[in-house]
């Protein structure tokens, strides 16, 4: 199968895994107790102005209806109005979409800088202190929440230091003050990430050193750190690679509580707040965007992992 | 030798620079400029939702608004004493028998953006889009008139069915803020929402969502010498720890503190101002006065024995809570201390239980939202109750749930429940919402469904009345009888308290929550 048909085949796989969660958003938003015309207007409220505000956000319609006329606006790419603001929700997740995505990659790059190097550290020097001490570390680091170690990043690093920004994402027109905010989010994002690639790199490259072909390479003469990055880690980054992009889709959705925590705006901070606000509109279409997300990074994941090694096919996966 | 500030930003920069790498460092400088630039930031919970004065429904709607519009009648600040001089209004008078309010407008003032002067077209058009736009305003009878007369360009008469003494407070509020009609127009109503366009002290800039809404000040405010700010930042933090960090980093300027730990915290330093006030607020405990037991007043009054909410306020609340009197606040008018009150008194609660024929206690279940301001102080009577014989099952309820099942009333026998409600200077409108038989849930807020004859009669004779002496003696009569007969259980009045840095003026917490920043300056 050539790479084209490929990544055709995997996009078509990709459209009733949408229509499946745009689905279960419509129905699962709909059980929530509130109205959220009676939320809107408040707690005292007329029965006739609920009725024509129902009437004018089509709340009146049967669910049948409702879905249909709403599945019609998502193939044209028309995703509503908010409820709480008669904004168009697709405009309103533009606006936030990217601060979304710089968040997520840059808790990924952080995650790998980190969680890469440790983990062949820990391998290489298996069994002795250093090993002991990365494995301790990666074990606090899953083990620790994430808005915790974001609060504690702010307290120190912008309340008591004032290094960092405590909050705010910056301007998107100017790359450096986006980079500054970026920085505690990202680590607190990165953090958990980190600590499981660590833990997954060194138990894959230990199983790697092993390996005879290894063995012959420093047989042959080849420096260490040749064998360590050339022969072994090419090997042991290919369980590596699949957790990277599984936490990546996880990653996005994980931008949710760290958007809270330091107040960025985001596509997480917007479902939060419409998920509290009953805003069907907006809910809707930000699990939407964040579904496609999460399969787009999995196709990517797929891709790449055909270049990491050669042994899978596009048949395999 | 440096300065402070010079060091402060050497050491900043030197720990980006290793820290993050050449990069990050030439970034640092005055990082949210809240600090010493004439540039306010003020902290806020959420982002606002609309920014359109007929359409606003939430505080932090109404907190950016009062600095982006200007009032037909307005406070003064801190306060809920009209101030002529905040007001768009030059005079605004009652005829005899209340029924006619005619407002005579400043003239020369202009609105921001060039849309020229305010005149009586603009409040004409404002009134309109309210009626057709705003129901709940009609509803709740908030600016209810009959017609508006327009005399000429500064003078109007609204005329009303029944005396509405209680709308010069309206005015106030949003529905009293008056945009420019043809900015309405030009910009679109949805549009509007997010690009306001007043007469008040700040004009806006810009809006970056979730991020930051940024005003500035305008030159032509009608107040002269004001605004004292440059700019005024509102930027919206949901996480109080992370707000808190903010403020010691010099991000923000003012907050609201929303924890007697962190209260406790900011009132030891020196560099922190503190302003507070006694919120139009009443946080209670409600009881179902249609439902056994509480169906009899002896029962109702045993359980406002058995409560010590003295403690719930010194320990739960220290520094944020007001005892109080009467279900009004002190700053409502015609508030009065001369009522029937109930110290904590086990004794005298058995006392009663036992003359109602509840001698060996009973058990009921008691509906709480998942919101510590209400479950905590819920926990406390639990155990208040049980010391009399008397079990509350908490039902704890989400507060969607919570809030269809008590509010708009789908289910109409919870025996109890636990709420706060928010009230006016003028108690006309609040006080019938509240008490009056005929305003029980999903159309009224009379959530405890009470039924008092005498009560019904003195709200309507209240909120009919001119004569200000009546009015004191029918709004006291109210508020004896319902601290007699009591449907609720009063816990506090809830002190709205805010943190700013110690260079910070002019800025004073409102019973209302109003942020107002006109006067706020950043002193030498």
């Amino acid at each position: 199968m050539g790479f084209r048909r490929y990544v055709l085949k995997r996009v078509l796989q990709a459209i009733p895994t949408i229509i499946a969660v745009v689905t279960i958003a419509f129905f699962m938003i709909r059980f929530i107790p509130g109205d959220p015309v009676e939320i809107m207007m408040g707690y005292t409220s007329d029965q006739q102005v609920i009725e024509s505000l129902q009437q004018r956000y089509g709340l009146d319609q049967p669910l049948w209806r409702q879905y249909l006329e709403f599945m019609y606006g998502y193939l044209t790419f028309d995703f509503g109005t908010s409820v709480r603001t008669g904004r168009a929700v697709e405009s309103m997740i533009m606006a936030r979409l990217p601060h979304t995505i710089l968040l997520a990659t840059g808790g990924m790059i952080i995650a790998l800088l980190i969680g890469i190097p440790a983990g062949i550290i820990a391998a290489v020097n298996r069994d002795e202190m250093t090993d002991d001490g990365v494995m301790v570390g990666a074990l606090l680091g899953v083990s620790t929440p994430d808005f915790w170690i974001g609060l504690i990043l702010i307290l120190v690093f912008a309340g008591s230091l004032g290094i960092f920004p405590a909050t705010g994402a910056g301007s998107l027109n100017d790359p450096v003050e986006l980079l500054h905010h970026l920085v505690l989010p990202a680590i607190t994002l990165g953090t958990f990430t980190a600590s499981l690639i660590a833990r997954l790199t060194r138990s894959s490259m230990i199983g790697v050193l092993e390996k005879d072909y290894v063995q012959a390479a420093r047989a042959r003469g080849i420096g260490e750190r040749t064998v360590i990055y050339k022969h072994a880690f090419r090997n042991a980054s290919v369980p590596v690679i699949t957790v990277v992009g599984l936490y990546f889709g996880n990653a996005i959705a994980g931008t949710i509580v760290i958007e809270e925590v330091f107040a960025r705006p985001g596509v997480g901070r917007l479902l939060l707040d419409s998920i509290f606000g009953r805003d069907y509109p907006v809910v809707q279409g930000t699990v939407v965007v964040i579904a496609v997300m999460y399969i787009t990074v999995n196709l990517i994941t797929d891709l790449v992992y055909t270049k990491a090694d050669p042994k899978i096919t596009y048949e395999d996966t | 030798m440096l300065s402070p500030l010079k060091r402060r930003e050497l050491i900043k920069s030197g720990a980006v620079a290793v820290g993050s790498g050449a990069l990050l460092a030439g970034c640092l400088g005055d990082e949210g400029g809240a600090v010493g630039e004439g540039s306010l930031t003020v902290r806020q919970t959420y982002d606002f939702v609309n920014l359109d004065p007929v359409h606003q429904e939430n505080v932090t709607d109404r907190q950016i608004c009062a600095n982006i519009f200007a009032p037909l009648v307005g406070y003064e600040i801190g306060t809920t004493e009209p101030s002529s001089e905040r007001s768009l209004a030059d005079d605004w008078e009652f005829n005899e028998d209340g029924t006619e309010l005619t407002l005579t407008l400043k003239e020369g003032i202009q609105f921001h953006d060039g849309y020229g002067e305010l005149t009586t077209t603009d409040v004409e058009y404002h009134f309109d889009r309210i009626l057709e736009g705003s129901p709940r305003a009609v509803e709740l009878n908030q600016l209810n008139y009959e017609t508006l007369e327009v005399e000429d360009d500064y003078t109007c008469t609204m005329v009303f069915e029944e005396p509405a003494l209680a709308v010069e407070h309206q005015l106030g509020t949003p529905l009293g803020m008056i945009p420019p009609a043809d900015a309405v127009d030009d910009i679109g109503e949805n549009e509007f929402a997010s690009n306001p366009v007043g007469a008040g002290a700040f004009e806006f800039v810009e809006h970056v969502p979730d991020e930051r809404t940024e005003l500035e000040a305008y030159d032509d405010y009608h107040v002269e010498g004001l605004p004292e700010a440059d700019e005024l930042t509102f930027r919206p933090i949901p996480e109080d720890a992370t707000a808190a960090s903010s403020f010691d980093a010099g991000e923000i300027a003012v907050f609201q503190v929303n924890s007697s730990d962190r209260l406790a915290a900011l009132e030891d330093r020196d560099d922190v101002k503190i302003t507070r006030t006694a919120g139009l607020i009443t946080r209670f405990a409600g009881f179902n006065c249609q439902i056994e037991p509480f169906d009899d007043v002896r029962v109702r009054q045993a359980l406002n024995y058995a409560a010590n909410t003295q403690a719930i306020r010194e320990e739960l609340y220290p520094g944020m809570a007001e005892a109080p009197a009467s279900f009004t606040a002190p700053d409502v008018d015609y508030n009065t201390d001369d009522v029937p009150t109930y110290e904590y008194n086990p004794d005298r609660a058995i006392e009663l239980l036992e003359e109602a024929g509840y001698g060996d206690g009973f058990e009921f279940t008691w509906m709480v939202p998942r919101v510590g301001r209400f479950s905590e102080p819920a926990e406390v009577l639990q155990s208040n109750f049980l010391e009399i014989g008397v079990e509350a099952n908490l039902e704890i309820r989400d507060s969607g749930t919570y809030t269809e099942t008590i509010i708009t009333g789908t289910d109409h026998d919870v025996p109890m429940f636990i709420h706060s409600l928010s009230q006016t200077p003028a108690p006309d409108i609040f006080l019938a919402n509240a008490f009056h038989s005929e305003n029980v849930p999903p159309d009224g807020g009379n959530y405890w469904y009470y039924d008092n004859e005498d009560v019904d009669t003195w709200l309507e004779e209240a909120t009919t009345t001119v004569d200000e002496e009546e009015r004191a003696e029918l709004f006291g009569n109210i508020q004896h009888a319902v601290n007699e007969d009591p449907p609720g259980i009063w816990i506090d009045h809830e002190q709205f308290v805010f943190a700013m840095q110690d260079h910070v003026s002019g800025f004073e917490a409102d019973p209302q929550r109003r942020m107002e920043f006109e006067r706020s300056a950043f002193e030498e």
